[in-house]
């Protein structure tokens, strides 16, 4: 019961504190910014279980964690956090699909036209190279563009799991 | 090894299991969907937790209250890695970002936006993705235009809509 409470416990609050400084002000280095307060609410709420404050009683629950406990909060809690970093993401850019219902979906009973919807692929497509750039996976060398070795190191996993799913159809 | 312990890593077997499956349905019924194949994995993994679990409650007479928190724990830290799972699996088959780098990887001395949309261009782009939404009934075309079916991807798009006006308000996101 306990792993359970505290665990969503120390959820919501991270998460609140995270709507708390977006809606005072949107951080520069919002992903390095997001990791702290999400692991940094998780090692405050368990040093504060692990230190056996016995005075604080909550519905019944000792605050106090044993160390298979401890584990068990911890993962449960950063499943959930990275959860929420994936559904971020796709808060501030979506997949493509995603972006394509939204346009539709806008446009309610008047529907889409296609050329439209073309050019917001063409934006798309830009944001994505940004978007790449900015997580260091390529660079930009005069216009010409380039796979960092972290890039080198995505590609890779994503073929090998290709070839291990045996999926041979083309990507996009 | 300690049957606490054994419950901490309930969820990671539980999606290796669901990985397993997948890769195995979708290595041997090769008629089989990538999205049947990945709900199947995921639904391999979730009915291995909760037998284990209900099995755990039988034999090892354990009290109702912790066992029904324990299964909750599990089968949401299950739901959540399962979910990331099947994003981790959606890189490979339709992320753009990947195709860009494959498209990168294949030019000698570095790719320009221009060569690379003329690679992959938009309209390529969009004709792709809105024959799968247009097949799995997410959206129809009429007259040249598109209109949204209300399905399951129209909810999850409301979902984070919602959540993007929850989180950041009315302040413009950028990168």
């Amino acid at each position: 019961m306990k792993v359970l409470f505290y665990g969503l416990t120390l959820f919501c609050l991270a998460f609140f504190v995270h709507l708390a400084v977006w809606r005072y002000c949107i951080p520069n280095n919002r992903k390095k910014m997001l990791i702290q307060i999400f692991i940094g609410t998780l090692a405050i709420g368990i040093l504060a279980l692990w230190e056996k404050i016995h005075f604080i009683t909550i519905f019944g629950l000792d605050s106090y964690v044993n160390l298979p406990e401890m584990i068990h909060l911890s993962l449960f809690f950063l499943s959930l956090t990275i959860t929420y970093f994936v559904i971020y993401n796709a808060m501030v850019i979506g997949s493509v699909t995603n972006t394509i219902i939204t346009c539709i979906m806008d446009t309610g009973l008047n529907g889409l036209d296609k050329h439209a919807l073309e050019q917001r692929m063409r934006d798309e497509l830009l944001l994505r190279i940004k978007c790449l750039i900015n997580d260091k996976i390529i660079y930009d060398n005069s216009g010409r563009y380039f796979l960092t070795s972290k890039g080198i190191l995505y590609l890779r996993i994503v073929r090998f799991y290709r070839k291990l799913m045996n999926y041979t159809d083309e990507i996009g | 090894m300690s049957f606490e312990y054994v419950q901490i890593i309930m969820p990671v077997l539980g999606l290796i299991l669901n990985a397993v499956t997948h890769i195995t349905s979708m290595r041997i019924v090769f008629n089989l969907g990538v999205a049947a194949s990945i709900c199947l994995g995921f639904i391999a993994g979730f009915f291995s937790i909760l037998i284990f679990e209900v099995s755990f409650l039988i034999y090892m007479h354990g009290s109702v209250k912790e066992f029904l928190s324990i299964t909750i724990v599990n089968l949401i830290s299950y739901s959540s890695l399962g979910f990331l799972y099947c994003n981790f699996v959606g890189l490979g088959i339709s992320a753009l970002r990947t195709r860009f780098l494959i498209e990168m990887d294949k030019s000698v001395g570095g790719i320009t936006i221009e060569r690379c949309i003329e690679r992959y261009s938009p309209e390529e782009i969009l004709a792709r993705r809105t024959k799968r939404l247009i097949n799995s009934g997410q959206i129809i075309l009429k007259d040249g235009r598109y209109y949204i079916c209300k399905s399951y991807l129209f909810v999850i798009a409301k979902i984070i809509k919602v959540m993007t006006l929850i989180v950041f308000g009315n302040k413009k996101v950028d990168l």
